[in-house]
């Protein structure tokens, strides 16, 4: 592998496909406007482009990459006899460009006969039309939010927070909504706390504006596996459970996985108590809590608790 | 030596350049001084880079040859199938697709977005996180293509004519015809075990006017074989959760409500289908004890007997795993 520009041979290769296209086009380029667009280092670009131009073959050593870089920090290319065209999308990049449009275009206040879905229609005609649907179905208060969130606007919920099992008043700054394992999220600045928080969308039960505009603020979005982790309060419980209620793994963010056979051992971050006694509910009783001790026999309490609350005369 | 780039840049050069399909012969001499001299080195290095480009999306074509080169391989890159085409974009569709990109993360988004010519917006403020793998791209152009795949499910190898691709309640499911049960069957995507393999050569037709939202049914409640899909139940519910389950399932849902005895209105009772049992109780449950199911007696029945099961008897009848 060639050390010079960091970034493995692979990378640097595709990087340089689709950099000679752009570049060919306009004829010349700032390094600065091309290392922002192309996020990498002007001393990678220079590096890339450097090795680029001392490419050729006998008999048009000097034809294939035409390039120089002036004293003023601009890339310039000749008009080039290969990579003047960018190389197709691959089945991965049709792929995110395809489900990045369709769910833009189902999220609340997108035009159906706008630009977006024009450009769809055109990557269809190239990429194939495929059957692919993506429901990222949101709850109906989602729209008012997203408006909340581009106006600046803060509003007063009313939110049912299952930590502490109540319905709670407060009063949020929302800074972003995000869906995650087909569920809507707030992210919020909140007064009750203090603190930016998470809200379920569907446990909004109701919402309106104060009046109160407020600063925007960067913020960052989680992702992955890991967002469940920043939430106060948080305890670890593990749980041996049947290989057929693997889609508590696949559900719900989790800290490890082991497979002993029959049963998958799983450390699982938990918020609050009465979430926890919900799952085992649901799990039934061939899961148990291994740890900690005081979730040993949760689930068979909340079921007695269910029953006599519920079911006494059955 | 040259370096790394300047080979691979240059292999790809004359792949795309040639009329005719060369040899590693050929390819090494017009190369010359770029790949090592011995002959089992030179086809180390030729098979990583051909491997690497391939990996990137470049079409190398391979032709076994005849007559005085019988039995040797030859490659060449087809410009036509190698270059983007026959996609205008217009700077505001341009422009909508980096906004979605912005919206959806993945690491391939961004590479597609510069191939159009575009650059990546920061992320926006209504961001979707939506399941990747490896296998869906795969399922993707088959589906378009019209393509058979086969994989591993469930301990067994299956044939599916991939209809369509659907993402649902953060899960994808690919839906189509089954070779081996002669029916539409659908699959959760992240439970294929290895790789999807594409059976090229292997076509088929999707049926005129197919949707997988209407192959799919509507409600998680709904799914599974039950022959009864319109079977439901009644479900009372406390306030002030009944606020967020009406918000949930919709006024249509609504059976009957009592009138409001405080500011969070007073119990109401919902019709929600319960096809599914398994779904079923796992949504009444995670409602916990807010949550009543009033009727029909054989469904309330069902849940108790659930409920008693975790009394540690052990004559738990029905341990299956539900859906979530």
């Amino acid at each position: 592998m060639s050390g010079r520009g960091g970034a493995p041979l692979k990378v640097r290769v595709r990087r340089l496909l689709v950099i000679l296209p752009w570049l060919a086009e306009r004829g010349s380029a700032s390094l600065a406007e091309m290392s922002e667009r192309f996020q990498l280092s002007e001393r990678e670009l220079v590096a890339d482009l450097e090795q680029a131009a001392m490419c050729g073959l006998p008999p048009y050593l000097d034809e294939l990459v035409d390039l120089y870089i002036d004293d003023d920090g601009v890339a310039h290319l000749g008009v080039p006899r290969f990579f003047v065209r960018p190389l197709r999308l691959t089945a991965p990049e049709g792929f995110s460009l395809l489900t990045a449009g369709r769910a833009a275009l189902a999220m609340p206040g997108a035009d159906p006969s706008g630009p977006l879905a024009r450009a769809l229609a055109k990557l269809e005609a190239v990429l194939g039309s495929d059957g692919m649907v993506l429901d990222l179905a949101q709850p109906a208060i989602t729209g008012e939010l997203v408006a909340a969130v581009d106006e600046r606007a803060e509003v007063r919920v009313h939110y049912w927070s299952a930590s502490r099992d109540e319905l709670t008043d407060r009063c949020l700054r929302p800074r972003a909504v995000f869906s995650d394992r087909g569920r809507w999220y707030l992210l919020a600045d909140d007064d009750r706390s203090g603190e930016e928080r998470i809200f379920r969308i569907d446990r909004i039960v109701s919402c309106e504006r104060t009046g109160e505009r407020f600063e925007p603020r960067a913020v960052t979005v989680p992702t992955g596996d890991d967002w469940f982790d920043d939430l106060p309060g948080l305890s670890i419980a593990t749980l041996r459970l049947p290989v057929a209620d693997r889609w508590v793994v696949e559900r719900f963010p989790v800290r490890s996985v082991t497979d002993d056979g029959d049963h998958l051992v799983v450390e699982l971050p938990v918020a609050s108590a009465s979430w926890l006694r919900e799952l085992l509910l649901r799990l039934g009783p061939a899961t148990t809590v291994v740890s900690p001790d005081d979730w040993r026999g949760l689930g068979a309490r909340a079921a007695a608790e269910l029953l006599a609350a519920r079911y006494a005369a059955d | 030596m040259a370096t790394a780039l300047e080979r691979v840049t240059n292999l790809l050069t004359i792949l795309l350049e040639t009329r005719v399909p060369l040899t590693l012969r050929q390819i090494s001499q017009e190369l010359v001084g770029m790949y090592p001299d011995n002959p089992v080195a030179l086809r180390g290095a030729f098979e990583r880079d051909k491997a690497m480009l391939r990996e990137i999306g470049v079409p190398i074509e391979t032709e076994v040859l005849g007559g005085d080169q019988a039995g040797e391989t030859a490659y060449r890159v087809d410009r036509d199938r190698y270059e983007l085409r026959g996609l205008q974009l217009d700077d505001d569709e341009r422009h909508a697709l980096q906004l979605a990109v912005a919206t959806i993360r993945s690491d391939t988004g961004q590479e597609g977005v510069w191939k159009l010519g575009g650059s990546v917006l920061p992320s926006s403020t209504v961001v979707a996180n939506v399941a990747q793998s490896d296998a869906l791209p795969v399922l993707r152009t088959a589906s378009a293509a019209r393509t058979t795949v086969a994989f591993r499910y469930r301990d067994l190898d299956r044939r599916l004519d991939p209809y369509g691709l659907l993402l649902r309640e953060g899960f994808w499911y690919v839906i189509g015809h089954d070779h081996g049960h002669g029916q539409v069957r659908t699959y959760r995507v992240d439970r294929i075990a290895g790789a999807v393999t594409v059976l090229d050569g292997q076509g088929f037709e999707r049926p005129a006017g197919f949707d997988v939202r209407a192959a799919f049914p509507a409600d998680s409640k709904l799914l599974g074989e039950a022959d009864d899909r319109d079977a439901t139940a009644e479900v009372a519910v406390d306030p002030p959760l009944a606020a967020v389950v009406r918000a949930e399932l919709g006024d249509d849902a609504v059976l009957r409500a009592e009138p409001p005895d405080g500011p969070a209105g007073g119990t109401v009772v919902f019709r929600v289908p319960c096809a599914n049992r398994d779904a079923f109780r796992s949504w009444v449950l995670g409602i916990g004890v807010h949550a009543e199911v009033l009727g029909p007696p054989e469904v309330r029945a069902e849940l108790v007997a659930w409920l008693r099961s975790f009394d540690g008897t052990g004559t738990s009848g029905t341990a299956a795993g539900g859906a979530s």
